[in-house]
């Protein structure tokens, strides 16, 4: 009963809320949860893929590794930009970090 | 996982996940929103364990729990309402992002359903554990390097960045 | 030899630059040098006299292979030991006349020789034109010496217009005879048609210009307000006589009726030269009138007698004229000027030089024995078959020897002024025109050899002509002795050159000055309207364009700018620092990007 539309359809509108929430919040780790939901989804579609299309392509299981190494590299990196900015400007909210607005 | 079981866990566990994943960000307590995501990918693991996934999943599952206790830490620290007991909206371009969030989720699932993918049959030899070692081990092994240069490089960058008083020694 | 023909050439012209340079050996070196000039020449005459005819030419022109030199054969060899020996003499005569400028003026007179003998010895019509035009220029220079007399440079204006507006003449014959016949060599037959009489006349006209022929007669005149050696050589002997040269060198070049025009106007103008010198006031002006007479004789021995007889009548005018202008200048030293009001009874106080004058005149006068008397009588015997010149000649003759008695009787006769002075450099002057006095008594036994010189016919005469002569040379000096008196009126016409001057004036002078003003007012009212007219448009145009520019094209260009600042600052909006909406945009650019992809992967 599960295929791999069902698999891609759950993972789409997972992207999407992580879409919503990268563009709609305004604390910047809330952005980075948001981004965190899209790099969930793109995986779910690398292990749809998998079962269903190619169950031998053990190089797509190594991709989904690198992606969640992605995750918390990112996140580390993220998390440390927050402890800067809160240490010069008190504020993690990103309407408040416009300063290259031309 | 036979087709039947697949079925049985993958529905219940894709709702939730979705839901979870939903909430995170309509909550407006920050511990809550943290743990919601924790829930979400947590139960993103399970949904690789039942896709035939195990390493993935078990790692998923790994990997979650740590990261998203990092996570609270974090939030409780930099948010202003970390309880939530105020009730600020701390959203912005609330419909832009919602109708584009939504537009493109469709987008992205009518391609998803409509499209012909070649599908193919689970194999009794499909590839395991082992499989994958090899292939981490053998083939890929450049890119596992790269990525744990990625690693290091990446966690001394962070302290750095972090560190109070920039990156260069006044 | 034809080293000997170029160096009678550049000898002198050597020596004109020589003294024109080392100033205070001026008068030696003129005299050496016009010394050194007169061998060469007396040289080509004895090789000619042996019947030696030499030929030294080359290329003028490559194109029409023109060509360009002299020739020794028995006519130049003759005119240029006339030319070389008066010259010397005049040289001579010069370093006692100038007191000061003596190194310009001799220099000039050297100068003068060299382009004369040049002219008396080319070997065709180029080279003489060439020369013609050189001796016309340094007449005029010589006669312009004198920097105090205003009169001096209008004079050598008017003998230069004069001579060169005829030389036009001499230019049309010599291209239409290269055009026409293909040669200029001297005796090419004319070509036909309207060729032909433009190289008749055109030689003609020449001729009557360079001596002095009427209606062209005025310029001699003015002449004579130049230095009185200068009109010796050249307005008595050389530069004149040219008119005749050129009659008699053309040779078959002008047979038929080119030379019965020449013959015509020589006959008229001996008639009226005679007469205008009758009644001049001033001596000089007497001798240019009697000039232009025998002149006129010479263009009629031309016409009618042939070359040796124009030749003859050349030479021996030459000495006498020549002694009688030496003469007149060294009177002119003693009394301050040349008028007849100031010379009177010169004579009786300068009677060498009177004797000289005398001489000269009677020669000219055509007394028996003298040189021009049997000249003169063979151009009568000549003239005796065309009866109207003979009727002519013998009044001219009559004439001559009228305008010559008058002013030897002023001379001799006339109140005694006070204001006399011993000329300085007298004796110089003297003896050098004696010895063309001295020419002047003997040259009469010339005329044969003259003849066999040239290879032409020997002058006759018959005792009908010397009775003749005689006669007219009676009635002459009967006229003047018996009534001195003349009409006033007719004395004026006749003083101002039978109004030839005012007549020329109207005829060319007049016409010349309105079609001057009407071209200025042509060019003033039209062309430099239309110039004018053309800057103003220029300018309209110009200043249309700048306002164009300004409000249209500047306007355009500013609105340009304006409209890419305010693209700048819409485009600026996207940035607005917000992290969010960056990456709103970044998505709507990714979808876009695939939307496209996906339709070209469809299709």
């Amino acid at each position: 009963m599960i295929s791999l539309p069902v698999v891609l359809a759950v993972a789409a509108l997972m992207f999407a809320i992580g879409l919503y929430g990268v563009l709609g919040q305004t604390n910047a780790i809330m952005v980075i949860m948001g981004v965190e939901l899209m790099l969930g989804a793109a995986m779910l579609n690398v292990v749809g893929f998998l079962r269903y299309a190619h169950p031998d392509a053990t190089g797509g299981s190594f991709f989904v590794l690198i992606l969640m190494t992605l995750m918390a590299l990112e996140a580390a990196i993220g998390f440390g930009l927050v402890i800067a900015t809160f240490r010069n400007r008190r504020t993690a909210e990103i309407d408040d970090l416009a300063d290259l607005k031309g | 996982m036979s087709d039947l079981a697949t079925a049985l866990v993958f529905w219940p566990v894709a709702v939730l996940m979705l839901a979870t994943g939903l909430f995170v960000f309509i909550t407006s307590s920050m511990a809550r929103a943290g743990l919601l995501l924790l829930a979400a990918l947590g139960l993103e693991g399970l949904l690789f364990l039942a896709l035939a996934s195990e390493f993935l999943g078990v790692l998923m599952l790994l990997m979650m729990s740590a990261e998203m206790v990092i996570m609270v830490f974090f939030m409780v620290m930099f948010m202003p309402d970390p309880g939530g007991l105020m009730g600020m909206d701390m959203t912005h371009d609330k419909r832009r992002s919602i109708g584009a969030a939504v537009i493109l989720g469709l987008a992205l699932a009518i391609v998803a359903v409509v499209t012909d993918w070649p599908a193919r049959v689970l194999p009794p030899d499909a590839p395991d554990v082992r499989a994958i070692g090899f292939e981490v081990m053998g083939r890929s092994m450049f890119s596992f390097l790269f990525a744990a240069m990625a690693i290091l490089f990446t966690m001394v960058g962070g302290v750095l960045v972090a560190k109070q008083g920039g990156r260069y020694e006044r | 030899m034809a080293a000997v023909l170029w160096l009678t050439v550049l000898v002198p012209a050597a020596a004109a630059a020589l003294v024109a340079v080392a100033r205070p050996a001026a008068r030696g070196l003129a005299v050496a040098g016009a010394v050194a000039a007169a061998i060469p020449a007396w040289v080509l005459l004895v090789a000619a006299a042996e019947g030696e005819q030499v030929r030294s030419s080359s290329t003028w022109l490559p194109a029409g292979e023109l060509q360009a030199g002299l020739v020794l054969d028995g006519l130049s060899a003759l005119m240029s030991a006339t030319v070389a020996t008066v010259g010397l003499v005049v040289v001579v005569y010069a370093t006692g006349y100038f007191r000061e400028r003596a190194a310009s003026a001799l220099a000039g007179l050297l100068a003068f020789l060299a382009a004369m003998q040049g002219l008396v010895l080319a070997e065709g019509f180029l080279t003489l034109l060439i020369f013609w035009e050189l001796v016309g220029a340094m007449s005029a220079r010589l006669i312009a010496f004198s920097r105090d007399d205003p009169r001096a440079a209008a004079g050598a204006v008017r003998a230069f217009l004069t001579t060169r507006a005829a030389d036009v003449g001499l230019y049309a014959a010599v291209l239409a005879l290269l055009a026409g016949s293909g040669s200029l060599a001297f005796g090419t037959d004319r070509p036909d048609g309207a060729l032909d009489a433009l190289v008749g006349l055109g030689l003609v006209l020449a001729a009557m210009g360079k001596s002095a022929q009427a209606p062209l007669q005025t310029w001699l005149s003015g002449a004579m307000a130049g230095p009185t050696p200068v009109s010796a050589l050249l307005h008595s002997a050389t530069m004149v006589a040219a008119g005749v040269f050129l009659l008699v060198r053309s040779g078959e070049t002008l047979a038929g009726w080119p030379l019965e025009v020449a013959g015509w106007v020589g006959a008229v103008t001996a008639v009226g030269g005679a007469v205008i010198a009758l009644a001049q006031d001033d001596l000089k002006r007497v001798l240019a009138g009697s000039t232009t007479s025998q002149l006129g004789l010479m263009f009629v021995a031309a016409a009618a007698g042939g070359p040796a007889l124009a030749l003859f009548h050349l030479i021996a005018h030459a000495a006498g004229k020549a002694t009688m202008f030496l003469a007149a200048g060294v009177f002119g030293h003693q009394r301050g000027g040349t008028g007849l009001d100031r010379l009177g009874g010169a004579g009786r106080e300068d009677r060498t030089t009177f004797a000289l004058f005398a001489l000269g005149g009677a020669s000219i006068a055509a007394v028996p024995p003298l040189a021009a008397f049997w000249s003169k009588d063979a151009i009568v015997v000549a003239a005796e078959e065309h009866p109207a010149w003979l009727v002519l000649v013998l009044i001219a003759a009559a004439g001559s020897a009228a305008h010559v008695l008058r002013p030897a009787l002023i001379l001799w006769r006339g109140p005694s002024r006070d204001g006399t002075r011993s000329a300085a450099g007298r004796r110089v002057m003297v003896g050098a025109a004696s010895l063309l006095a001295l020419a002047s008594l003997g040259l009469g036994a010339v005329g044969g050899p003259l003849a066999d010189l040239l290879g032409a016919a020997a002058p006759e005469t018959s005792a009908v002509s010397v009775a003749l002569s005689l006669a007219a040379l009676l009635a002459g000096a009967g006229t003047v002795l018996l009534a001195p008196r003349v009409p006033i009126r007719l004395a004026t016409s006749v003083r101002r050159q039978l109004y030839t001057n005012e007549v020329l004036r109207a005829l060319a002078e007049r016409p010349l000055l309105i079609a001057a003003r009407l071209t200025d007012a042509f060019d003033r009212r039209m062309v430099d309207a239309a110039v004018d007219g053309t800057a103003r448009g220029v300018l309209a145009i110009a200043r249309a364009e700048d306002r164009v520019e300004r409000s249209g094209i500047d306007a355009a260009v500013d609105g340009l700018a304006r409209l890419v600042g305010r693209g700048g600052r819409q485009s600026a909006r996207i940035q607005t620092g917000r992290l969010h909406e960056y990456l709103r945009d970044t998505l709507l650019g990714a979808t876009a990007i695939a939307f496209v992809l996906v339709l070209t992967a469809l299709t």
